[in-house]
């Protein structure tokens, strides 16, 4: 019974979370991310360029931001190691691993047969690596993108490519 | 960590048929995620980051090496009993410090004088003391075939010789003539040569309104809306200014668009202007008229444009454009049959790879390597990169597939242009080939395991599942260690092997005569548009049934790198002595269906006379 009910709660629970989550975060206009987004990101003691035209992001009533840019790394900055740059202000877990505010960057290697990648995050400012996670090969045909952070309301979903990581809201 | 790569590489250079392998210290190591298991590790293809060298026994860079002593050889370079070896391309100067002596120049197939055999063009660069009228220019090729294995350049008597900084090279007739006419890029004004039937041509680019100015680059024809005309279509890479170039390698500091790995190197594309891309439609009157924009294919983004073509990828009887960009997404436009096109790049596929990533895009090969009536793409880049190939699903929806057909983890360590799909072997099944060289001549100083000059690649269609590196036999073709750019590929001879001629930067052109000594029979179609068609049927599409398969094959006027291949659709046949159907559609929308008596022959089909 205690079990039942514990259930029920947990569940009522996240029915909140989801509802929270798709009332509160939209997708963040190309304007939004222009202001928000570095053009050139401090990545450990480089000041790499980033591609603005594949920037994409997410934002709350708050005005927080899930957000995130390639990186210009064909000079091989930071030994090119890192494809993508990721500003989070609001706590996230993607695909496992858990993100506090703050800068990030990330990388990524592909898996035999090509069916997944193996994203590595990294803090942006001194390289320290937070966590792996698997992106798997998103089924059917889908609009290939540099990067493209879905709103949790419609599927929380970070996309690289034909790749995509779930990934889910934390708490304040 | 590394042992595991170098298995990992190791085991799939060994299935490539290339011989034993050791690495080379990693200058700059691939990072791999912490607490990853060394069995994870094994499977790691690619990582986008700097790849630890391949070396060969010898160890020289793997585009530089990896011969073997004995095994198939596919191709003879005969460049010098064909007399191409009296002629160099020349380019800038040989540091190559500023982007514009890099990028090399194309080749085009054509048979100019109706005798029946293919000829070759040359396109040539030039120099900044030519220019300035200080040094005589370098000058075009024309290698007329004298139909006994060997070549003469005519290109002065032709009035071909360009004397500009010269890029690209499409070949069709652009005015419904009869006669091949030969567009010319440059970085500066472009040409347009118009065939004077007497083996001689008149430039008439400024009459006709294609001249531009800047940099263009690969050009590609094509009759985008259906009136029986050729329009141009002519891509364009930087905006250079002679007057006000941007930094050199030895001024550029520490300006991270001008290094790579690390060390200096010339400056750009990145950090540099795009030049547009232009469309023209064809008046019918001599005279162009840029339509870029009413089209939705003018390149706004300004992304930096190296390879272009016309060719029907939906399957709808229209052409649709594809183009290459180096550094920035690539286009796939769709024609919509109303003298506009749909930019379908992202959502196509064809704008990045599979991870997304911009890729710097030199040529495009096209071609249905499954015999499912599907157009794959093929697509050439950087070194540090794999190479990606499209597979068609249909309507244009595009997968990478590279690594699963076994063509990506081979080619990263290669800086490819041209590129083409042959049926090498006359098997029924298209192969694919590419040229290869790099641009940074500091390639040969550090240890970035690749090469300044390269080896061209061919891989074997493996019944449309798998693609298997041919090995470099010492001694041929396939072991010819050179700066390759622009590459067109025909039937030279017309034997019914497709030849290969690569222009080699600041070097000679090099021909790679097919000598595999298979004895499959073949066909060869050449056709001829009808009334509401372009006179060389460029846009058509032929399905030929025999063996068992049913081959598609294109009539293309632009794609590969800066270069125009043998207009005449090529089909291997393996063993069979019959060809059961022909099914030809035309670019007027007319679908024919012919015959043919016997194979192992070159037959002409005009439009009008089939069923």
């Amino acid at each position: 019974m205690k079990k039942t009910i514990l259930l029920a709660l947990v569940l009522l629970l996240s029915c909140s979370i989801a509802t929270a989550q798709k009332s509160t975060w939209r997708q963040a206009t190309d304007a939004e991310l222009a202001s928000l987004l570095p053009a050139r990101a401090s990545v450990e003691k480089e000041h790499i360029e980033t591609e603005l035209r594949t920037a994409s992001g997410i934002v709350d009533s708050k005005g927080r931001f899930i957000a995130g840019v390639v990186l210009l790394t064909a000079g091989y900055s930071a030994d090119g190691k890192y494809s993508h740059y990721l500003l989070v202000q609001f706590p996230i877990r993607i695909g496992g691993v858990a993100l506090k505010p703050g800068e990030y960057v990330f990388g990524w290697t592909l898996a035999a047969g090509g069916d997944d990648l193996s994203v590595h995050f990294h803090d942006a400012a001194t390289g320290t690596p937070v966590g792996n996670a698997d992106a798997h090969r998103i089924a059917g045909t889908t609009r290939v993108e540099s990067l493209h952070i879905w709103p949790p309301g419609d599927k929380p979903l970070i996309q690289i490519g034909r790749f995509g990581i779930p990934y889910e809201m934390g708490e304040e | 960590m590394f042992t595991a790569l170098r298995t990992t590489t190791l085991l799939g250079m060994l299935a490539a048929g290339i011989p034993a392998l050791v690495y080379g210290q990693a200058t700059n190591p691939v990072a791999l995620p912490q607490g990853q298991t060394s069995e994870k590790t094994a499977a790691v293809q690619d990582s986008g980051s700097p790849h630890p060298p391949v070396l060969d026994a010898q160890h020289r860079p793997i585009t530089a090496g990896g011969f073997v002593k004995t095994g198939p050889i596919v191709f003879e370079d005969i460049s010098e009993k064909a007399g191409l070896t009296h002629w160099t391309h020349k380019m800038g100067t040989p540091s190559k410090s500023y982007l514009v002596e890099t990028k090399g120049s194309g080749v085009g197939l054509i048979d100019y004088d109706h005798s029946g055999w293919l000829s070759i063009y040359v396109v040539n660069g030039s120099t900044v003391d030519a220019l300035t009228g200080k040094a005589t220019p370098p000058h075009a090729a024309l290698f007329r075939n004298n139909h006994d294995g060997t070549f003469t350049d005519v290109a002065a008597k032709a009035g071909v010789t360009n004397d500009r900084w010269g890029t690209g090279v499409a070949i069709a007739d652009s005015d419904n003539d009869g006669w091949p006419d030969i567009f010319v890029s440059n970085v500066g004004k472009n040409r347009l040569y118009h065939n004077n039937h007497d083996g001689t041509f008149t430039d008439v680019a400024e009459k006709a309104g294609v001249q531009l100015g800047n940099w263009s680059s690969s050009a590609t024809w094509g009759d985008y809306d259906g009136d029986g005309r050729l329009d141009l279509f002519v891509a364009g890479y930087i905006h250079w200014d002679w007057n006000n170039p941007p930094d050199s390698r030895e001024s550029a500091g520490n300006n991270a668009f001008c290094t790579f790995r690390g060390e200096s190197v010339a400056c750009g594309p990145r950090g540099l202007k795009g030049e547009p891309d232009h469309l023209f439609h064809n008046n019918g009157d001599g005279t162009f008229t840029d339509v870029s924009e009413k089209a939705g294919v003018d390149d706004k983004p300004g992304y930096y444009g190296l390879g272009a073509v016309f060719v029907d990828i939906n399957n709808d009887g229209k052409v649709d454009l594809l183009v290459g960009n180096d550094s920035t997404p690539n286009y796939m436009y769709l024609n919509k049959g109303d003298g506009t096109f749909e930019d379908v790049s992202y959502a196509s596929g064809f704008a990045l790879n599979e991870a997304g990533r911009e890729t710097a895009s030199m040529g495009i090969a096209v071609g249905d390597y499954q015999n499912n009536g599907q157009l794959a793409i093929f697509d050439t880049t950087f070194s540090d990169d794999y190479k990606p190939f499209y597979r068609n699903e249909g309507d244009g929806n595009l997968t990478d597939i590279s690594y699963q057909l076994g063509i990506a983890e081979v080619s990263v360590p290669f800086l490819s242009w041209g590129d083409a799909f042959i049926d090498y072997d006359n098997d029924g099944w298209k192969d694919l080939l590419m040229a290869d060289g790099h641009v940074y001549p500091e390639a040969d100083k550090y240890d970035w395991g690749t090469s300044w000059a390269e080896r061209p690649m061919l891989f074997h269609n493996l019944e449309g599942k798998k693609f298997e590196a041919v090995p470099a036999v010492e001694g041929t073709g396939l072991a010819d260690v050179i700066a390759g750019r622009g590459m067109a590929v025909g039937d030279l001879f017309n034997d019914g092997k497709i030849d290969a001629v690569i222009n080699v930067m600041d070097g000679h052109p090099v021909l790679l005569r097919n000598v595999n000594p298979d004895h499959n029979h073949w066909l060869e179609l050449k056709l001829a548009g009808g009334p509401k068609s372009p006179r060389d049927a460029v846009g058509a599409t032929v399905y030929v049934t025999a063996n068992g398969m049913k081959q598609r094959g294109d009539v293309i006027s632009g794609g590969s790198y800066l270069s125009t291949s043998d207009p005449r659709p090529h089909f291997g046949i393996g063993q069979a002595t019959t060809v059961d159907a022909i099914e030809v559609h035309w670019p007027s929308g007319k679908l024919e269906h012919f015959t043919v008596a016997g194979v192992d022959r070159i037959v002409t089909i005009t439009e009008g006379t089939g069923k």
